[in-house]
């Protein structure tokens, strides 16, 4: 059989979330549902290029073919992996396919998400 | 929306982001995992029409009448009744191109059902194969029993060769099993199926364990709650084969470790080869080689262990020794100027002080000293300059100096 390699991963939530982890700079960093927004349609503008663990080169691992801003209700997910995710109105998903070498990593679980690679600004920082 | 609870400076907003690429990454910053993946093509999926199909399904009629032309106006009773006969067509079996029933279709059940009995066939001649194989074994064994001991090798080869073909018999056990599935022959599978992982392991030469024949099964003799793979009606069970190979197998052990018995001279029980507390018994795997590497490693582990507190001690001694190589490194980078409190006035050559204003700062003191510096070094020049000194002392402290 076939298989089609295609996922559907959220590439980031609007607003701040609990669940977002530390990034690779070592931050928490949250989005705003607007900017969140601009910067799905600057994914779009650019290309819509994809790779694996933000390495240079990887582009052939991960092609986006869909990137849209969730504007319906709550779209509540059972992953396949069995957890439960709350799509919410302003989240951004993307999804692609991945190469049959990656595909077997996501089966293995070594590929589990979706991050986006890019530049920003960072404008606020909360205390609490 | 919530507000972040993380420690302040680890959270950030962003603005103004130009997003390059998506990546697939192991653990994504968003928290979430992949929500959707589709595996199976559009067209391998079961249960699904294809659009053209259903499109052909609407637009034939119940009894073949041509559809009503579009701008057609229909009654809601012509619409129900089209719509009701669009459903009975759609209930309908739907015509399916038949698999060729002459076995040259890949796939076909026809076709896996050549390779189950091609596999059977095959497992057949290798169960035929097995007791000359053992036979010969037996032979040799009997000429180690002579006096022989160089035939030694050839029984653990053949023994070998033995465990191989069952190793073969097994899985080509499993494979028939599959082929015989998938061409749609009856396969029974009980709900517990103990010893089913030994069953499936496929055994090495190096790390095969089997279990003890004592446990009074035998093949043919699978009970209810046996794994019970069945092969349909001819043929040997997975479970069968299994058995067969724990027979094999434990035989095998239990004949080598007789043979290494009898070889040493020393009479073992009929247990030596038991896993205590176990009904399994080790396989004949463990020559002289592999007891050599295993005491080696042992070996190594303990000298490694003895060795850890010394290595440890080296380490420090090691950086105590780079600490005072730095210091001496930092020494010598300093000014050379001999006056440094360091050197606490002295400039490393042997001679009287030069200090300030006092006595010896004199002309005639000059003279002398440099009379004492012309008497060659030895005894009396020292003499001499313990002499000037010790006047030169007393010069320097007397009253009224």
């Amino acid at each position: 059989m076939t298989e089609q390699r295609f996922i559907v991963a959220l590439a980031y939530q609007a607003g701040y979330s609990p669940q977002i982890l530390t990034g690779q700079d070592g931050r928490i960093d949250y989005v705003s549902a607007a900017e969140l927004e601009k910067a799905a349609h600057s994914f779009a503008r650019n290309g819509m290029g994809g790779g694996a663990f933000h390495v240079a080169g990887t582009d052939a691992e991960f092609e986006p073919t869909e990137s849209w801003i969730h504007r319906g209700p709550d779209w509540t997910v059972t992953a396949p992996d069995g957890s439960v995710t709350v799509v919410k109105a302003g989240d951004w998903l993307v999804g692609g396919y991945l190469s049959p070498a990656a595909w077997e990593m996501y089966k293995r679980g070594k590929i589990t998400g979706l991050s986006p690679q890019g530049a920003g600004r960072r404008v606020t920082t909360r205390r609490v | 929306m919530a507000e972040p609870t993380e420690d302040a400076d680890d959270v950030g907003e962003l603005a103004d982001l130009d997003i390059k690429t998506v990546h697939a990454v192991g653990k994504a910053a968003n928290g979430t995992t992949i929500l959707l993946a589709k595996s199976a093509a559009a067209a391998d999926q079961a249960g699904l029409f294809g659009a053209d199909y259903v499109r052909d399904l609407i637009a034939k009629g119940a009894d073949g009448e041509p559809p009503a032309p579009e701008d057609e106006k229909l009654t809601p009773a012509q619409a129900m009744a089209l719509v009701h006969a669009a459903s009975v067509r759609k209930a309908s079996p739907p015509e399916v191109t038949a698999a060729k029933a002459d076995g040259t279709d890949p796939g076909s059940p026809m076709w896996e059902g050549q390779d189950a009995t091609a596999a059977q066939t095959l497992i057949d001649q290798i169960l035929a194969v097995l007791p000359g194989v053992k036979a010969l074994a037996q032979r040799e064994g009997a000429e180690v029993g002579a006096g022989h001991m160089d035939d030694l090798a050839d029984v653990c080869d053949l023994n070998s060769v033995a465990d191989a073909l069952m190793c073969a018999a097994k899985t080509l056990g499993g494979f028939a099993v599959s082929e015989h599935a998938e061409s749609g022959g009856p396969v029974i599978k009980a709900l517990q199926a103990p010893n089913t992982s030994a069953a499936d392991a496929t055994p090495t030469t190096q790390e095969s364990t089997v279990t003890s024949p004592s446990d009074g099964a035998q093949p043919g003799a699978a009970t209810t709650d046996t794994a019970a793979v069945a092969k349909g009606d001819a043929g040997l069970s997975e479970t069968e084969l299994a058995q067969y190979g724990r027979l094999a197998l434990a035989k095998a052990a239990a004949k080598a470790a007789k043979k290494k018995a009898k070889a040493s001279g020393a009479a073992a029980p009929d247990d030596a080869r038991l896993i205590p507390g176990t009904q399994t018994v080790q396989a004949p795997a463990q020559g002289p080689d592999d007891v050599m590497k295993a005491q080696a490693t042992q070996f190594v582990d303990a000298v490694s262990q003895a060795m850890a507190p010394l290595a440890k001690q080296l380490g420090e001694l090691a950086g105590v020794v780079k600490g005072q190589g730095e210091r001496v490194d930092t020494l010598m980078a300093g000014p050379d100027d001999r006056k440094s409190p360091l050197l606490n006035g002295a400039i490393g050559v042997p001679s009287l002080a030069q200090r300030g204003d006092g006595p010896t700062a004199t002309p005639e003191f000059r003279a002398v000293l440099k009379a004492i510096e012309e008497i060659p070094e030895g005894p009396a020049r020292e003499q001499a300059q313990k002499g000037v000194a010790l006047a030169a002392l007393k010069a320097r402290f007397a009253p009224g100096s």
